[in-house]
């Protein structure tokens, strides 16, 4: 009695590994047939490649910021009816050199604290130093050196 | 032969022991089936079915991937490669890269000095790029705007670095800017079959608009507020 059911069980395991061969076998056909199917396609294949990678370029260069750029905005907007901007050189992104003169002391002073304050320089500069300062023609002048955030602090 | 089953059968030994050999012989056959037939198919079945179950993922991910090629409008997809060319172009295409300056210098009331653009080419962000330095005067609100209108040109530029000096007049700056202009060929291979493949999104769609209708003005240029430097700018 044993015998006979281990050889239905035998039979059983045999049964569903064939089938289980005969499936795979089956799904091997379809998908050889869907990839020949997409073969055709390449066309179409190819410009949805060619456009997605393009697309995916110009959206991460279009997101690239460039912080000589924000810098000089920013400052152009903190000067604004302050200071007057003699001299504006960026250095790699990170070093601002920027050469102004104020008409007095009350300007200097507050562009001096709107550049420290992170709220009005956005988060963009991380240090201002005052390289130096001087009088001419009854206006003060003064050269600062900016570090934006991101670079090294001098 | 006959002969030599007569003698097994009537013989006595196994006459005597029949009772034990016949369940003997059923166990050592049932474990003999369980050990090479039964156990083996059993520890080959969780085999079969990954192998079953992956290809049956794989022939699902094919056809989504057919599904959606089929959705594909091929002009119009050749023609929003043609959109996106204009910001990317496959080539350095340096008229257009200073065409696209002048139209953003004048549109911002700058007035050109000098343009140059490097030798060699240069790769930034795994990029192809050429660089375009350019002199012009203007006051400070210009050249704040034209700084902001470069991120937003139709060809994609991006402001490397800048150095404002005062002008001779009171109210102007002279700039040399340093811009980088972008390109990138076209690739020669698409991907495998097996390569999944991502339609473009709402968003995808927007930067092309957004090419599209910022095209439309680059090609105004107002070249009577620029007195160009050069007028052969590739002497």
């Amino acid at each position: 009695m044993a015998l006979v059911v281990m050889i239905m069980i035998t039979a059983l395991t045999l049964g569903f590994g064939l089938y289980q061969d005969l499936s795979i076998k089956k799904l091997e056909e379809e998908l050889t047939q869907t990839q020949a199917q997409i073969a055709s396609l390449k066309d179409k294949e190819g410009v949805v490649t060619v456009l997605g990678g393009r697309l995916a370029k110009i959206i991460s260069l279009s997101k690239k910021e460039s912080k000589s750029a924000k810098a000089f905005i920013l400052i152009s907007d903190l000067s604004e009816g302050k200071v007057k901007i003699q001299n504006f050189a960026s250095d790699k992104d990170t070093k601002v050199r920027l050469s102004a003169e104020a008409p007095a002391v009350a300007n200097l002073d507050e562009f001096f604290a709107s550049l420290n304050d992170p709220k009005q320089n956005q988060g963009l500069i991380s240090s201002v130093k005052l390289d130096s300062l001087g009088k001419a023609k009854g206006n003060l002048t003064f050269d600062l050196v900016l570090t934006l955030t991101g670079g090294s602090k001098q | 032969m006959n002969n030599l089953l007569k003698s097994i059968k009537e013989n006595p030994i196994l006459l005597k022991y029949q009772v034990f050999l016949m369940p003997i012989f059923s166990f050592m056959i049932c474990i003999l089936l369980l050990v090479f037939l039964i156990i083996p198919q059993l520890l080959g079945f969780a085999e079969q079915n990954t192998q079953r179950e992956s290809l049956f993922v794989k022939k699902q991910q094919l056809e989504a991937k057919i599904a959606s090629l089929n959705k594909v409008n091929l002009e119009s997809y050749k023609s929003d490669i043609a959109t996106a060319l204009i910001a990317l172009p496959q080539e350095k295409d340096v008229p257009a890269a200073l065409s696209q300056v002048l139209y953003l210098l004048s549109s911002n009331r700058l007035r050109l000095n000098e343009v140059s653009l490097s030798g060699s080419d240069l790769m930034v962000d795994g990029v192809k790029a050429f660089q375009i330095r350019v002199d012009a005067t203007g006051t400070n609100s210009a050249l704040r705007n034209f700084t902001e209108s470069v991120k937003s040109s139709t060809r994609i530029l991006s402001l490397e670095k800048l150095v404002v000096t005062a002008g001779s007049s009171l109210t102007e700056l002279e700039a040399t800017i340093d811009l980088i202009a972008y390109f990138e060929p076209l690739p020669t291979a698409v991907g495998g079959v097996d390569q999944e493949i991502k339609l473009p999104t709402q968003s995808d769609l927007e930067v092309l608009n957004k090419i599209k209708s910022s095209q439309v003005g680059s090609g105004e240029i107002d070249t009577t507020t620029i007195p160009l430097g050069k007028t052969d700018l590739f002497q």
